[in-house]
């Protein structure tokens, strides 16, 4: 999604045509555990920040293998969370208990590879052009 | 009484002789140059008291530095308008986070949602 997400944003979600909700997905062990909880954290202090970081974890996407907790939390502050809070969230069982409940809300749907992209209710899997999604956007629009 | 005679007439042709050997006391006597001295002084033209050197006061300095020609500052160029500061883009998006307590960006009254099931990995 690093690639085709800001096109989406651009030409749809901007124009009140689409609306995205990221779900975590963790597939990988602690390494996605940790990446989607920095994620939740800067989320509890704001939604917009939840993007910010969610930007910046796909933009560092190779340095998310093994990352430590404080190069994670160096990413969340660079976004903008404030750190106090931010290590309380990170540091604490709530925010890791509410990243796990939403990865096994969507085991119980049946999903397990990513990425899945549910748009109104149809499953698209795998990484996409944005010209996929074109076609996809144009005929729920239409119809 | 002749050798008498003839002693006597040497003993003061000697005196004599003596006397025109002494010089003359010098012309000018201690008394003379005294008067001299008090008659240059009195001759000289009057030395000026020496004025005071004025020492500005504070005041005084404070009003030339005021009363001074003012420097003319280098003009200063007019800063260019800056730009409008660049907004991330969901800035300017709804944000949120769904009852199930996934977050969404736009807004919830689009026509389509788009479910990102994704690891940041």
């Amino acid at each position: 999604m690093l690639d085709t997400e800001p096109q989406i944003i651009e030409n749809y979600v901007k124009t009140g045509q689409v609306q995205i909700v990221f779900w975590p997905v963790l597939n990988h062990g602690d390494s996605s555990t940790f990446a989607t909880l920095t994620a939740e954290c800067a989320a509890q202090q704001s939604t917009d920040l939840f993007w910010d970081v969610h930007k910046k974890l796909f933009e560092n996407l190779s340095d998310l293998w093994g990352a430590t907790r404080d190069e994670l939390i160096s990413l969340a502050v660079e976004a903008g969370a404030e750190q106090a809070t931010f290590e309380a969230c990170f540091d604490g069982p709530d925010g890791l208990s509410t990243v796990l409940a939403l990865d096994q809300y969507r085991r119980d749907r049946g999903i397990y590879s990513q990425p899945i992209f549910d748009i109104n209710n149809q499953i698209f899997a795998g990484y996409q052009r944005v010209s996929y999604f074109d076609e996809i956007f144009a005929a729920l629009l239409d119809g | 009484m002749k050798s008498k005679w003839l002693f006597l007439i040497l003993i003061f042709l000697i005196s004599c002789q003596a006397q025109t050997a002494v010089p003359e006391p010098p012309a000018e006597s201690v008394e003379n140059v005294v008067v001299e001295e008090v008659a240059v002084e009195a001759t000289a033209p009057p030395v000026e008291p020496e004025q005071p050197t004025a020492v500005p006061t504070i005041a005084q300095a404070v009003e030339e530095t005021v009363t001074e020609e003012p420097t003319p500052l280098p003009a200063t160029p007019t800063p260019a308008p800056t730009e409008e500061p660049v907004v991330e883009a969901n800035n300017f998006l709804e944000t949120g986070r769904t009852d199930l307590g996934a977050y969404y960006l736009g807004s919830p009254n689009a026509p389509i949602r788009m479910i990102d099931y994704s690891d940041f990995l």
